[in-house]
């Protein structure tokens, strides 16, 4: 068990989380996965913050984009 | 009388196709040699999962009666191809490389492209190992093992389409399918020595292949040669797009081609192997009449969409496994298992925030297509480590060796433009490729590079030596 307070709040949050989604984690699963939760969380403090409304689910190429900028298209027809 | 070249483990498809095609080896015999091969290799590389003899034979049949009808054959008459285990192929189980689908039924179809290449007249041979549902640049599969480099088994094949490098380097057959979510065909083909193609964002439909992270997935290949490279993605492309077309950039004029190095995040997380590889391709290509970039292009936000495509990676790997991870996640590799429940927790906003860096960074990228046609990249910082090694150190810090392994693909996957890899040995034993990298619907360019390389001697994929061939595998038929 660990004493880190921030770490204790995290753990106590994602077993929440996860019960929220129907996961219900076993004890020895919960520090791998706060491990790749706090991976993760480094990642996110990379990320600039863009002042823009705008999401973009995935790159389209279509006439008028041949540059590369990206416009919002239909979901792929993959076979999920 | 019988072309014994085409039976050979180093045969192009270009040569295969065109002796099937003129009568000088039949596919059965080409056929019965790639499964000899694929045979005596398993236990050294495990590439394979599943090896589809039968149908292999089948099909083989069905293309020499082709040509006995004296009916016409497609460009890949004849010639073996395997796929990574996340394409269908009709009548076996997609594992994905994962224990939690072999209890799914058989694939009642062909994934689109494998479709797309049996109307070609290749020839399936069989489903090739990867990381599990494509989680890893290692091919470090714990239920199966791992995949194994040609030039060194004791070094990984790099991932997660890991087992279709090593069956194209190793000599197996001459082309093989992957997928790229973020460097999943140029991380190998870059440890593996092989020319590589990630092509535009839904240019190649995806349709029959299982998904890790949606808008980032594409479809690849490997080949040995440029030729062989361009002929399959041609095949490819009959498979039609994901949805609306991606169209074709304007045909290049004769004006030289325009040529940068990138900087910046590029060169910083490369080693100096990486750094001359890249040297000797710009060289060439300056010795070809290329105006190459006296300075590199430096791109600012590299290291952003590194974070980025993992974010996004993860929120639609999580989301896509959710049902499995509730259910059955016991079942999965207790890496990835950790790593999508992780995954399936992550807050939105994360996600969103990690998109909108996407958008920016893609016009970043993009920007510099006005005044460069071509950039070329490190595609991986290092060559092959050994299977098992957790960290390296790059530019004084030390990082987790896997997931290094994609740093100089994945910031480029976002923006879904279309790559290239070329296979260069700036010296020593193993290779390390060089990402060729164009706008949108520019692959013909990149193939063209390609083959400038490939015919300069630049770029070139040789069969790794096969330790137990004892006697030539080409028999008379």
């Amino acid at each position: 068990m660990t004493q880190d307070p921030d770490r204790e709040l995290l753990r106590s949050h994602t077993i929440t989380t996860a019960q929220l989604l129907g996961i219900d984690l076993a004890e020895d699963e919960i520090e791998p996965v706060l491990d790749q939760v706090v991976r993760v969380a480094g990642l996110v403090e990379q990320l600039d913050r863009i002042d823009d409304d705008r999401i973009t689910p995935a790159p389209r190429f279509r006439a008028g984009t041949q540059t590369g900028q990206s416009t919002i298209g239909e979901p792929p027809t993959s076979d999920r | 009388m019988t072309d014994h070249r085409a039976l050979a483990a180093d045969a192009s498809a270009e040569m295969i196709g065109r002796a099937v095609a003129t009568g000088e080896v039949t596919a059965a015999a080409v056929t019965e040699a790639a499964l000899a091969r694929i045979d005596r290799a398993q236990g050294r590389l495990n590439a394979f999962t599943t090896v589809t003899a039968s149908r292999a034979r089948a099909v083989a049949a069905a293309v020499d009666a082709k040509v006995a009808a004296g009916t016409a054959v497609g460009p890949l008459a004849g010639v073996p191809f395997a796929v990574k285990d996340l394409f269908d192929l009709q009548g076996v189980v997609t594992r994905a490389g994962s224990e939690v689908l072999t209890d799914r039924s058989p694939a009642a179809e062909d994934a689109a492209a494998v479709a797309a290449l049996l109307a070609a007249d290749a020839v399936p041979v069989g489903a090739l190992t990867m990381d599990e549902f494509a989680f890893g640049f290692t091919t470090e599969n714990s239920h199966v093992g791992p995949a194994r480099n040609p030039h060194d088994r004791m070094r990984t094949a790099g991932g997660s389409s890991g087992g279709s490098a090593a069956a194209v380097a190793g000599g197996l057959v001459p082309i093989a399918l992957g997928t790229d979510t973020n460097g999943s065909v140029r991380v190998p083909a870059s440890l593996c020595g092989l020319f590589g193609l990630k092509p535009t964002y839904g240019r190649i439909n995806r349709a029959g292949v299982r998904l890790f992270a949606d808008s980032l997935d594409h479809v690849g290949a490997f080949a040995r040669t440029a030729t062989d490279l361009a002929a399959t993605y041609r095949a490819l492309l009959a498979a039609g797009p994901d949805g609306d077309p991606v169209l074709d950039g304007p045909e290049d004029d004769d004006r030289p081609l325009r040529v940068a190095r990138l900087g910046g995040w590029f060169r910083d997380n490369a080693e100096d192997t990486a750094l001359a590889a890249v040297d000797l391709v710009a060289d060439r290509l300056a010795a070809e009449g290329a105006m190459i970039a006296a300075e590199p292009a430096r791109l600012d936000r590299a290291g952003g969409a590194l974070a980025a495509a993992s974010v996004i990676t993860y929120a639609e790997a999580g989301e896509l496994h959710l049902d499995r991870i509730r259910t059955q996640r016991h079942r999965f590799d207790p890496i990835v298992r950790h790593r999508l429940v992780a995954a399936a927790l992550l807050p939105a906003d994360w996600y969103i925030r990690a998109q909108r860096v996407r958008r920016v960074w893609a016009d970043e990228l993009a920007a510099q297509f006005t005044d460069h046609d071509v950039l070329l990249a490190p595609a991986t910082p290092f060559v092959a480590p050994e299977i098992g090694t957790e960290t390296v150190v790059i530019d004084g810090q030390e990082l987790a060796a896997r997931p290094a392994l994609g740093r100089l693909t994945q910031p480029l996957t976002p923006t879904g433009v279309p790559i290239g890899v070329a296979p260069v040995w700036p010296g020593g034993p193993l290779p390390i490729g060089v990402q060729i990298i164009a706008p949108p619907g520019h692959e013909a360019r990149i193939l063209a590079v390609l083959a400038t390389l490939d015919a300069a001697g630049v770029a070139a994929s040789p069969v790794a030596a096969d330790p137990d061939r004892t006697s030539p595998e080409a028999t008379s038929t």
